[in-house]
């Protein structure tokens, strides 16, 4: 018999990095260029199908995905949010220096309330930029991040680049005993 | 839950949630069902996580509330649907309530419909960040042209008409050995000895229309070494005022020295 287990996660990020387009190709498998920015919070719910080997079993995780309000200079993120959450995707925006520059800030603000989450840090509209700046950039990125941070993707809503991996990856590491 | 207190909160837009230990519904107000993620699953005995799934991970909390170890919980803005026509935002407040009937100790929750202040915020929001996003690629642009103008292996001049240096970049700074700060909003003159030559030229350039018309002119270093230069000149009109301003280009020539 499958069991469903449901998990939150939180996506975090500056404003108009694309946490809710992400979302958006993840859950509905559509993307749109019009910004529409996200006030409070918005849940979407998909379950991923995870195969474990050690017991041989097949879990559903269904993932309560919590879209946050974009920081600004003017407001952060509301603490109660993060509350209960074993996990994060921080978002930036590849062609926003600010934004990959305040990716440490979201981790921490994510750790300071959840110590023992984790963290997928997605840089995102990864599609503007060739394979070499790609690359380039995932090297430079993976290098300084903390240890919390379980992996690093150049991802792309707009094509559907590492999408599914990120939310797929969490799901299983969440299921870690 | 009383009569007066079930009208004092329709009038504030609020409905409630009567929840027992194990988060089971007990008690709910006519209109909760049109705040729930899943309107079906609000029923009395269901778990209130069914319905409201905001609430799966703070489970602990609202234990934490009923035993009187934590006053209370809040979750504001919360969005429903995915509908941008009809939009439904509500604010959730929780809190212990002791029943005096029995003497078990219930959770209540509020849900208070905040769509209206949300969706104008929603507006405020997307307008500042619309705005954040032009300053944004303003600077970036900005920068970029910065870059190029500093990187530039001649030395660059920006005058105005009356001869006032704007601005200058990097090369300029290490021809004439001043620093960029003790140049800006200086006359011309203080680094180009035959600074009538480049006006004339620039003026040529206003009426001729034609780029770039070399002319040779001995500049002034800051340590007093006369230096021959071939300055190409041109001349823009500004956005403010209408103003013309003259741009100079330029490197050492050895044909003077």
């Amino acid at each position: 018999m499958t069991s469903t287990i449901s998990k939150k996660i939180c996506m975090l990020g500056d404003f108009s990095v694309g946490k809710t387009s992400l979302i958006r190709r993840f859950v509905d498998r559509q993307f749109s260029d019009q910004y529409l920015s996200t006030v409070g919070v918005k849940i979407s719910r998909k379950i991923v199908e995870c195969q474990l080997v050690e017991p041989q079993k097949q879990v559903n995780v269904q993932l309560l995905i919590w879209d946050l309000e974009g920081n600004t200079k003017f407001k952060t993120v509301t603490p109660t949010y993060l509350q209960g959450s074993s996990s994060a995707v921080v978002v930036a925006d590849v062609n926003r220096q600010v934004t990959i520059d305040h990716i440490s800030d979201h981790i921490q603000c994510f750790l300071s309330v959840n110590p023992k989450g984790f963290v997928i840090v997605a840089l995102n509209k990864s599609d503007l930029l060739d394979e070499e700046q790609r690359g380039k950039l995932l090297d430079v990125f993976s290098l300084q991040a903390p240890d919390q941070v379980i992996a690093t993707y150049s991802t792309s809503a707009k094509t559907g680049l590492y999408v599914d991996e990120i939310f797929k990856n969490l799901a299983y590491k969440m299921l870690d005993p | 839950m009383n009569f007066l207190l079930n009208q004092l909160l329709s009038l504030r837009q609020m409905e409630y949630l009567a929840l027992n230990r194990e988060l089971k519904i007990l008690e709910t107000s006519l209109g909760a069902q049109r705040f729930a993620d899943c309107p079906n699953e609000v029923m009395l005995g269901k778990n209130v996580c069914l319905s409201f799934p905001e609430l799966i991970g703070v489970e602990d909390i609202l234990i934490a509330i009923l035993e009187g170890k934590q006053g209370h919980f809040e979750l504001k803005g919360i969005g429903r649907g995915s509908d941008e026509s009809n939009p439904l935002y509500i604010n959730l407040y929780v809190i212990n309530t002791r029943n005096k009937e029995d003497t078990e100790n219930q959770l209540m929750i509020f849900i208070e419909d905040v769509t209206e202040r949300m969706v104008l915020e929603q507006k405020l929001v997307q307008r500042a960040n619309e705005v954040s996003l032009l300053l944004e690629a303003w600077d970036s642009s900005n920068e970029y042209f910065n870059k190029i103008i500093q990187s530039l292996a001649d030395a660059l001049l920006v005058t105005t008409r009356s001869g006032l240096i704007k601005l200058v970049n990097q090369a300029t700074e290490q021809l004439f050995g001043y620093r960029r700060k003790e140049l800006i909003g200086q006359p011309i003159s203080i680094i180009i000895l035959e600074y009538q030559i480049l006006l004339e030229a620039s003026q040529q350039y206003l009426l001729s229309q034609e780029f770039f018309h070399t002319v040779e002119v001995m500049g002034l270093t800051k340590n007093g070494t006369q230096v021959a230069i071939a300055f190409s000149c041109s001349a823009i009109q500004t956005n403010t005022e209408n103003m013309q301003e003259f741009i100079y280009m330029g490197r050492e020539s050895p044909k003077r020295q």
